[in-house]
């Protein structure tokens, strides 16, 4: 239930949630959508519950104190080390020890209350937080599982929806978006992840090469769909409560940079980092050494933030080292040059590192890398035809999610959703994946057929 | 009318929905009655009744009560066909065997011996019967052997060229002996067939059948033997001279088999149990590959799968070493 694409979520929690949150008076409206977020939270995880109110608590307790303060840099400080040692600890925890330790959505939760935090003490946050309005803002179940990572200046944008009519042209609108972001997970990338998974059936070291390229493609896209599909939901339901649209994925495939890729993929991530990590540290502004030292700070983190096992640290490195590449090389060629390097850093190195950060073992990685460049050692029983069966299977599928990688299509969507044929088109979208998900749900031989 | 047009799709949806939960609730002991044994109402809203029917054809519109439905064919009990079984095999016995037989009993093994006696300590006639011994073939045995079976004969064929290019593979992913006989699957020139019409075209002499852990989370043993005989009977009728070959379904690996309720080795041994009761061991044999890829406590051996359930590509020759060399060669 505390999935998105889930329909007791779709048919149940949701629809119940509108309707006590819009019956409750509007001055009660954020208790509402704690108390409901705590409910979510609950049935979801119901043994963590405690760490994420002790961590509100917490960061309540020191957000009235930090308020008061004046900046006092101890105090911030203090706040934002307890918060990463929780969230150190978890993931340690979880890793070494047994994976039922992470509680749910902490890496998310936790990066909203240090950004809080940090905005208290610059002074962003003009008023002294309210608890009920902190303890929303930190748990809102729109975003306490994936993200995005919304700042407090978006939460306090919400605007409260005041008459009938109101009401439903948000939910209208956030529907639309949801949906959408529902088709791309459902349709998309629970499909595409057959396919990803398939391929580690066969075994990386039986998989052909045009195999190993089609599995990068389509990790890649699961991925990028399954995420942006995701962050589409979260955004949606957020408008339907009367928040402003957080625009989490902003078609990072058109980038002709890697870290400009970065700024459009996972926004709410990378303009944390930006925010509370890099610039702290001087950015950009303290010569070119300190420069590159920042960027590495901010992307060993970024990796451990992603997972403890090494794959990550060594996929966080490498895209370092490509940003590093582009700023200092690749920024002083000329226009052409740049251009086309830009473009195969952004589609042929990004899904690469996909590889990277999707295989864990550093043992199969490396098998994996040699069937994706095989002059360094040959497979064992490989079938040249598996590449031309899977296209068969899960071409229109990859075709689909490759069209969608080119903005206009979305943009379509986004301009002109009050269209009647694109609305249309998008409920006809909410039945495909209601009929996907029934076959599935509760039925475990759909998606494990053997 | 304004609020019509403030929100369509929303509007759409709730009607929708509430239609489809209607209908569900209307006809959930009747036309849903077959998915409401399955569906948790704590995992799923109700609607998703009439969408499972949807997806297979099943509407109110086309639903017949079930007393006026002609009553299907009721399956004898297990113990029935298994007699019968035996019995099509006594009359087909003698027919097939020439009378060295008994001359090569004399020189089995005594543990052969003492459970032949009790076989025939059961059925007078079966003395006659030959014994066979599973022994090392070279690939051109395969040449007239078809294969019948799930994404794991899938794999076999599409991971062991060997074999492959000898034999004849009639296997689709999330086959089931349920299914087997009324899928459409096998593509020929002249499009796509079932398993009936293709036996009724080509003869084979051996017939290989690995089939059984799709449905292990489904219906009873005896079902599922019943059924699985049901099938082994049928492609006797359709290849009268064809060694038919019960393969034992391969075990899953530790790691699934202790945290999956349905896809575990309890479950597999127990089902394979049930399916070595079905050799004859004249034209029907059970055998078991499983030993091929043990881990030493039952289980598939973790380093040759990735998912648990499938032997990785380069694990296959295990199992096809193991057919190449528990053949039975009639002669």
């Amino acid at each position: 239930m505390i999935n998105f694409s889930d329909l007791t979520f779709i048919f149940r929690f949701l629809p119940v949630f509108l309707i006590v949150y819009y019956l409750t008076p509007i001055e009660f409206r954020k208790a509402t959508l704690l108390l409901g977020s705590l409910v979510f939270y609950g049935f979801g995880d119901l043994r963590m519950l405690p760490v994420l109110l002790g961590a509100v608590l917490v960061n309540y307790f020191f957000a009235r104190a930090l308020h008061g303060s004046g900046q006092n840099k101890f105090l911030l400080a203090f706040v934002v080390f307890l918060d990463v040692v929780m969230l150190v600890e978890f993931k340690l925890l979880s890793q070494f020890v047994d994976s039922s330790f992470m509680p749910i959505g902490i890496s998310f939760f936790v990066f909203k209350m240090i950004s809080f935090q940090a905005d208290l003490y610059q002074g962003k946050v003009k008023n002294t937080p309210k608890f009920i309005d902190t303890a929303a803002y930190f748990t809102m179940f729109p975003q306490v599982v994936s993200g995005p990572i919304m700042r407090f200046s978006d939460f306090e944008r919400h605007k409260e929806n005041r008459t009938i009519l109101e009401i439903f042209e948000r939910i209208e609108d956030g529907l639309k978006f949801f949906t959408v972001g529902l088709g791309m997970k459902v349709l998309l990338a629970d499909h595409l992840a057959m396919l990803w998974n398939d391929i580690g059936t066969i075994g990386y070291e039986s998989i052909s090469t045009p195999l190993a390229w089609l599995g990068a493609v389509t990790y890649s896209l699961e991925l990028y769909m399954d995420f942006w599909g995701y962050s589409l939901m979260a955004a949606g339901i957020g408008v339907m409560l009367g928040f402003p649209f957080i625009t989490n994925f902003d078609h990072p495939y058109a980038s002709l940079s890697v870290s400009e890729f970065y700024r459009r993929w996972h926004a709410s991530l990378g303009s944390w980092f930006r925010d509370y990590v890099y610039i702290p540290l001087g950015g950009s502004r303290k010569g070119s050494l300190r420069t590159v030292f920042n960027l590495l700070i901010v992307w060993l983190i970024t990796g451990f933030w992603h997972g403890v096992t090494l794959n990550f640290i060594l996929w966080g490195m490498i895209i370092f080292l490509i940003i590093v590449c582009e700023k200092y090389i690749v920024q002083k060629l000329p226009g052409v040059l740049r251009w086309l390097i830009g473009k195969i850093n952004v589609l042929v190195l990004i899904p690469l590192t996909w590889v990277i950060f999707a295989i864990p073992d550093s043992q199969m990685l490396a098998t994996y890398f040699t069937r994706l460049f095989p002059f360094f050692g040959a497979g064992i029983s490989v079938n040249p035809n598996d590449f031309a069966k899977n296209v068969g299977i899960y071409g229109i599928l990859i075709a689909v999610g490759l069209v969608l990688l080119i903005p206009k299509v979305y943009e379509i969507f986004e301009n002109h959703r009050r269209n009647i044929v694109v609305t249309i088109a998008v409920f006809v979208l909410f039945w495909a994946c209601v009929y996907s998900l029934a076959n599935a749900a509760g039925n475990p031989f759909m998606y494990f057929r053997f | 009318m304004k609020f019509f047009k403030t929100c369509p799709m929303f509007i759409a949806i709730v009607v929708s929905s509430i239609f489809i939960t209607t209908v569900a609730v209307v006809f959930a002991n009747t036309v849903y009655a077959d998915y409401k044994e399955g569906y948790d109402p704590k995992k799923a809203p109700i609607m998703v009744l009439p969408i499972r029917g949807a997806t297979e054809g099943v509407f109110p519109w086309n639903y017949v009560p079930e007393a006026e439905q002609p009553s299907p064919e009721v399956p004898g009990s297990i113990d029935e066909l298994l007699k019968q079984m035996q019995e099509d095999t006594v009359v087909e016995g003698p027919q097939e065997e020439p009378e060295e037989v008994v001359i090569e009993e004399t020189v089995e093994e005594p543990e052969v011996d003492i459970s032949a006696g009790d076989v025939s300590a059961n059925d007078v006639e079966l003395v006659e019967e030959k014994i066979y011994e599973p022994q090392e073939v070279t690939p051109e045995y395969f040449d007239d052997a078809l294969f019948i079976g799930d994404s794991r004969t899938v794999g076999l064929s599409e991971y062991c060229q060997e074999l492959d290019e000898h034999a004849t593979f009639y296997a689709k992913v999330s086959l089931s002996i349920y299914t087997v006989m009324k899928k459409e699957f096998i593509k020929t020139p002249e499009g796509t067939i079932g398993v009936e019409e293709a036996l009724s075209n080509q003869q084979f002499g051996k017939i290989y059948i690995s089939l059984g852990l799709n449905e292990i989370g489904t219906g009873t043993d005896e079902y599922f033997v019943e059924h699985y005989m049901e099938v082994v009977n049928r492609i006797r009728e359709l290849q009268p001279d064809a060694i038919i070959y019960i393969q034992g379904i391969m075990h899953v690996t530790e790691r699934k088999s202790n945290s999956d309720k349905n896809f575990n080795n309890v479950n597999v041994d127990r089902r394979n149990a049930a399916l070595s009761q079905l050799a004859d061991n004249q034209n029907i044999f059970y055998i078991d590959m499983n030993e091929a890829v043990d881990d030493g406590n039952g289980n598939l051996d973790g380093s040759l799968s990735f998912d648990d359930i499938h032997l990785k590509a380069s694990s296959y020759q295990l199992w096809y070493d193991y057919l190449r060399l528990h053949a039975i060669v009639k002669d």
